[in-house]
């Protein structure tokens, strides 16, 4: 896709929004606030006068000298901001209950999660502490029993033993729910919302064999409740838990297809529908992380599209990371976030070229294409995931590439269906059955490859597994180009997969 | 300008261009793309010569105007989050908006297995099944107070071969139970399928006719008493009491899963067996 003869990739925004995420990142994370707002104003001041005093001198100096400052800029402003909101977080008036069993109301942010033992876990926002009025973000442990009717925007009072938050992510407490609560309502807007998200879990349960009507709606609506511990495990070892969250893929389909239904009416007519429909898809999958920053980048899109300017991915993704932390500056230190913008960002820059670099050697373009987004978003996100949960999948790319085939259909078709679902239920069921041979494909190849032998490799957790898999990740990249690597490379792969083999068949 | 640069020729050659228009910045970003600054791209000034076609490749001068627009971001970010939490420290108004949501229940446990059900009383009915070896198998309706035989009768009378050694067929009903009659197996075989009846109140009390102490005042208990309670030994039951030593008197039931070694699942089933 990129050659020298393409116009220039626009990275105007990106030290400004890597500044701004970094920053808030650190200072949410440790308190640094103050000295990091310090060191950005007075590297900042420094520069302005070095560029005042010798700017005339020095050509770089005098190039240079806005970019970096608004960089510096920017940096300070983050940094004031989230120093700000971890201040307002240590300070709450949360804080004296630590430790003492309350009553407490909360509204949900999103659906509770099974955490096993027959418990779910999910965010919400504060309302009430006793009778005092109070807000905030809390997480909540609970029993599972009472509170699976819950979803995003219904608010619930139950008795809870507040503690310390569990980490540095400006939540204010965790609450750990005992006994039932007692559910209020949605709003309007939420209670469709859920109609939609059951209704499409009802038809295709319908239409479909148990197992495939578990997983369509995480597939099509990140909506994952009805599917299986077994399979969540099978899909986290096979590398594809990412297609059981709403992304970008989901987001380009509703956006394109309002703009292909609406073209006729004139480009700025379809965007602003294509706007409606997108605020409609969030409010419906609930708004996640990887959600909201697919959203926000089809936002950034619509808005090209509507002033008539050209689409470029990297200036959209930088966008959405500045408009997103400067809204929500919990998202700076979110694992999902963190995923899906350097997900994102692989498939935008390094699978293009990639694909190219194959493309030029013969391969089949659209295979050079799969092969290529299959592995940068597979070498980027593999180190965040092995500091989150201490696993590296071996068998993600292979699993990725088999089913690769199988997403557009399945996303396509179920979207399809799922705006059905309210209006024309049967319908939609029939458009359900369309996904059942894909459906069975991806679970195949998810269990199958989730049970080979060797399918994950247990790596250290945390900053050490996130730093092992990252430098041979960037060691692996960078040395690709040396033949004697490539060779050893090949011969370690046919080394695993005859073991691998070796397990199949089985021992004596 | 007094030299153009490579840099900024290409940038004017692509904004000159008749086809797409000059890329989006996105939001915020004022409608500016930098060559009518003054200033030379400075990723122009920096690279030599060999790196020209990658550097040329990025597009890195926000210029002024976008030096500005991502000052104003700055700016914005402050404001947003002071105007955030100064009005998240005033009472928020949305919880009046709020519906209205019940007290949390210390009630709830206490009315029984569902909304508006039944406490097992005279003239109220119960609902059991009849499985296996009956003519009728199926929900039977009987009234409280009904007997095994009862419901067995109602399901049509067991079939040949059925086993009622295995039930007592004088026992109460309960609502809810399953009763599940089997095949009588021949002596010194194993059981194929036994008889059986089962319920929710299985753990629970006996069938009527027992006097129910009435509910523990946790207040009042002694070590005694409260190690009586189902799932309460003596080591917690001298926890409740250390408890009440420490934090003066029990005011709800809820407070009991302050005590040391008392979960939410412990918490539950005491709830209806004591008081405060």
């Amino acid at each position: 896709m990129w050659s020298p003869a393409e116009p220039a990739v626009d990275v105007r925004l990106v030290p400004a929004a890597v500044t701004a995420w970094a920053v808030s990142a650190a200072a949410i994370t440790w308190p640094v606030g103050p000295a990091l707002t310090a060191a950005a104003a007075v590297a900042g001041l420094s520069w302005l006068v070095a560029w005042r005093v010798l700017g005339g001198r020095c050509r770089v100096l005098r190039a240079a000298g806005p970019a970096v400052l608004a960089v510096a800029l920017v940096g300070a402003g983050f940094a004031v901001a989230a120093t700000l909101r971890g201040d307002a977080v240590r300070h709450h008036p949360i804080v004296p209950h630590f430790g003492h069993t309350v009553a407490v109301t909360v509204t949900a942010a999103d659906s509770p999660r099974p955490v096993g033992g027959g418990r779910v876990f999910f965010q919400a926002h504060l309302t009430a502490v006793g009778d005092q009025p109070m807000s905030g973000r809390v997480v909540v442990f609970a029993p599972a029993a009472g509170f699976a009717g819950l979803a995003a925007g219904r608010p619930a009072r139950f008795t809870a033993r507040i503690a310390r938050p569990l980490r540095a992510d400006l939540t204010v407490a965790a609450l750990n729910a005992r006994g039932r609560p007692a559910l209020g309502e949605a709003s309007a807007v939420n209670r469709a919302a859920a109609s939609v998200r059951d209704g499409f879990a009802a038809s295709a349960r319908q239409a479909l064999p148990a197992d495939q009507a578990a997983i369509l709606p995480g597939l099509v609506l990140g909506d994952t409740a009805a599917v299986s511990p077994a399979t969540t495990e099978a899909f986290r070892i096979a590398g594809l838990t990412h297609l059981t969250a709403v992304s970008g893929a989901n987001v380009t389909i509703v956006c394109a297809a309002v703009l292909l239904v609406a073209g006729l009416l004139g480009p700025r007519v379809a965007a602003g529908l294509a706007a409606v429909a997108l605020a409609a898809f969030v409010v419906v999958v609930q708004p996640s992380p990887s959600v909201l920053r697919a959203a926000m980048m089809g936002a950034v899109a619509l808005l090209a599209v509507f002033t008539a300017r050209r689409r470029q991915a990297v200036p959209a993704l930088a966008a959405t990371v500045l408009v997103l932390v400067l809204w929500s500056p919990h998202l700076a230190v979110d694992v999902g976030f963190a995923l899906s913008v350097s997900a994102t960002a692989a498939l935008v820059l390094l699978a293009p070229r990639w694909a190219a670099r194959l493309t030029s050697r013969g391969w089949p373009a659209p295979l050079a294409g799969a092969v290529a987004v299959a592995i940068a978003a597979h070498v980027v996100t593999a180190p965040l995931i092995a500091a989150i949960s201490g696993r590296l999948s071996l068998v993600s790319v292979a699993a990725n590439l088999l089913v690769a085939v199988t997403i557009p259909p399945i996303t396509v078709l179920g979207t399809a269906a799922a705006a059905l679902c309210p209006v024309w239920p049967g319908a939609a069921e029939l458009i359900i059955r369309f996904t059942g041979p894909e459906l069975w494909w991806l679970l195949t190849v998810a269990h199958r490859a989730a049970a080979l032998p060797g399918a994950a490799v247990a790596v250290p957790a945390g900053w050490a597994g996130a730093a092992t898999v990252g430098g041979v990740a960037l060691g692996g990249s960078l040395l690709w180009r040396r033949r004697w690597f490539r060779w050893s490379a090949a011969a370690a792969v046919l080394c695993a997969v005859a073991w691998s083999v070796s397990g199949l068949v089985g021992g004596p | 300008m007094p030299i153009e640069q490579p840099l900024a020729a290409l940038h004017r050659r692509l904004s000159l261009r008749p086809g797409p228009p000059a890329p989006t910045r996105g939001i915020g970003d004022p409608d500016s793309d930098g060559e009518d600054s003054g200033e030379d791209g400075w990723a122009a000034g920096i690279a030599p010569a060999p790196e020209r076609t990658w550097m040329a490749a990025l597009r890195a001068d926000p210029g002024r105007a976008g030096g500005i627009a991502l000052a104003a971001v700055a700016v914005l970010a402050v404001l947003v989050t002071v105007f955030t939490l100064v009005r998240s420290q005033a009472p928020p108004v949305v919880s009046a908006a709020l519906p209205p949501v019940e007290p949390v229940a210390a009630e709830v446990p206490a009315t029984g297995p569902g909304p508006g059900s039944p406490r097992p009383d005279q003239g109220r009915e119960v609902v059991v099944s009849v499985v296996g070896l009956v003519h009728q198998p199926g929900l039977v309706t009987l009234t409280a107070g009904a007997r095994i035989a009862d419901a067995v009768a109602a399901a049509g009378g067991t079939l040949d071969g059925a086993d009622t050694l295995g039930l007592n067929l004088a026992r109460h009903v309960a609502d809810g139970e399953q009763i599940v009659v089997g095949i009588a197996t021949p002596a010194g075989r194993a059981p194929a399928l036994g008889s059986s009846a089962t319920g929710r109140s299985a753990a629970g009390p006996a069938p009527a006719g027992e006097p129910d102490p009435g509910p523990v005042d946790l207040n009042a208990a002694g070590v005694g008493e409260l190690d009586e309670l189902p799932g309460v030994g003596p080591v917690t039951a001298a926890a409740i009491v250390a408890w009440r030593t420490a934090n003066g008197r029990f005011t709800s039931v809820d407070q009991l899963a302050e005590v040391d070694g008392i979960g939410p699942v412990r918490l539950e089933k005491l709830r209806p067996l004591v008081r405060v």
